[in-house]
């Protein structure tokens, strides 16, 4: 069965053009354009991973993610944030508040495939069979 | 009565000493006066004398007041710029990342499949998207450094391992272009105390610098153990700078030679970083260069030394 991952960003077409590589490479995709609907989605969804922009409208990506800790179902799933504000403070600050990995923009498909894999644990084999 | 008895003359004699006695007194009050006056104008002097130093005085406060007016507008301007810069920056950083990823997914083939002249010109695209991309980073880098904002985070890096970890992410490149790509390392570990990532990136902007500019021949990287540093450098046989330009090496946005000719073009600030950063770690870079015959790049790095260590870290299990 496919991976499902969540990807909150509110630039449209950021999120199209993400979810066209997840999908490419086998995940199946759910889309939310801002921090609510990213919240709800989670708990719909249950994703294997999300990825999250740090500057969204209704509650940012770090808001969403204080809210998932919170709630039992929500709070194992790892997250990777995006930003296009990249700075070693606010790196520092979502690493220490627990998250799986930090992109900054502009980023590369590479990039962005290595560390959703190594989030959901699947770099180790792939990176070694090649 | 006495007086009666008194002659003539004596009464002649005494109106005189009277009249002398009114004389001096006269004299005395005129002096009086006189002095009086010599005070009161001394004192109108002082005034004067004291309403001028006031006048300087606030002249003088007048002038500290448009200094500092002058200085905190030139702070503005410098803040200004500063933002300006960054705002630009990450403006373009989010359109940069939806146009390179929309190149290359329809290269990848993910929207199906394309002709070979397709092909081409959208690898074009993608290879400038790639230059203004490095572009966007080296002025953020530049003006990190210029603001002061550039943090290292240091710690003991063996430098040797981390330039062989460098050099290896460039041998398939140096393959293509038919160069050779030589190594001179220090038999042991080179231990300095650095900023890794920004020590990665002087090495990549150094290695990229060089394979711009060589044709044939090598590059070598070589790293050494000295007993005050740790000494890097990075020659190549590529064409050289001439003298007249080494001084401007290091200078923002300068490019030399027909870099149309280069396969990468450059940002011209890749140098420039190079040296801020070795200059923020204390070290020093320098260049010598010999026309049509090579250029080598040396800089060094801070030892590390016991001393270095902050305090209280680093004492697992107590």
């Amino acid at each position: 069965m496919p991976k499902k991952i969540l990807i909150a960003d509110d630039e449209p077409y950021m999120l199209k053009l993400i979810a066209a590589r997840l999908k490419a490479n086998n995940y199946e995709v759910v889309m939310a354009s801002d921090g609510l609907y990213a919240v709800i989605k989670a708990h719909e969804e249950k994703p294997d991973l999300i990825i999250l922009d740090i500057r969204m409208p209704v509650g940012g990506g770090m808001g969403v993610f204080e809210n998932l800790r919170m709630t039992t179902d929500t709070m194992l799933i790892p997250i990777i944030f995006i930003t296009a504000h990249p700075s070693e403070e606010i790196q520092r600050k979502v690493m220490e508040m627990g998250a799986e990995d930090f992109i900054a923009k502009p980023f590369d498909a590479d990039e962005l495939l290595a560390k959703v894999r190594k989030a959901l644990g699947e770099d180790v084999d792939k990176s070694q069979a090649q | 009565m006495e007086d009666k008895d008194k002659t003539k003359e004596e009464l002649i004699e005494e109106i005189k000493v009277i009249k002398a006695r009114l004389a001096n007194l006269q004299d005395l009050e005129n002096k009086y006066k006189s002095a009086e006056l010599g005070l009161k104008k001394a004192k109108e002097e002082l005034e004067i004398e004291a309403w001028g130093h006031a006048k300087t005085n606030e002249a003088i406060k007048y002038l500290y007041k448009e200094l500092d007016k002058k200085n905190k507008e030139l702070q503005t301007l410098d803040k200004l710029k500063t933002d300006f810069i960054n705002i630009a920056s990450h403006e373009l950083r989010t359109p940069l990342t939806i146009i390179r990823e929309g190149i290359s997914q329809v290269l990848d083939g993910i929207h199906g499949q394309i002709t070979p002249e397709q092909r081409e010109f959208l690898s074009i695209c993608l290879e400038d998207v790639d230059r203004l991309k490095r572009v966007v980073s080296d002025i953020l880098d530049i003006s990190k450094i210029e603001a002061g904002r550039f943090k290292l985070i240091k710690e003991q890096v063996d430098i040797v391992s981390l330039a062989k970890v460098v050099i290896a992410s460039f041998y398939p490149k140096v393959k293509s272009m038919g160069l050779e790509m030589r190594e001179n390392f220090c038999k042991q570990a080179a231990i300095a105390y650095v900023d890794k990532d920004s020590i990665i990136r002087v090495f990549i902007n150094l290695i990229s610098n060089a394979l711009k500019f060589t044709d044939k021949g090598y590059i070598e990287i070589s790293v050494r153990d000295k007993p005050t540093d740790i000494e890097c450098s990075i020659s190549d046989t590529g064409r050289g700078i001439s003298e007249e330009d080494i001084p401007q090496v290091f200078g923002k946005f300068e490019q030399f030679g027909n870099t149309e000719m280069a396969k990468e073009k450059g940002t011209g600030l890749g140098l420039s970083i190079a040296k801020s950063i070795i200059e923020l770690h204390q070290g020093d870079i320098w260049v010598k260069s010999i026309l049509n015959k090579g250029t080598k790049f040396t800089f060094t790095l801070p030892k590390y030394i016991e001393k270095d260590m902050p305090e209280g870290e680093d004492i697992p299990g107590v």
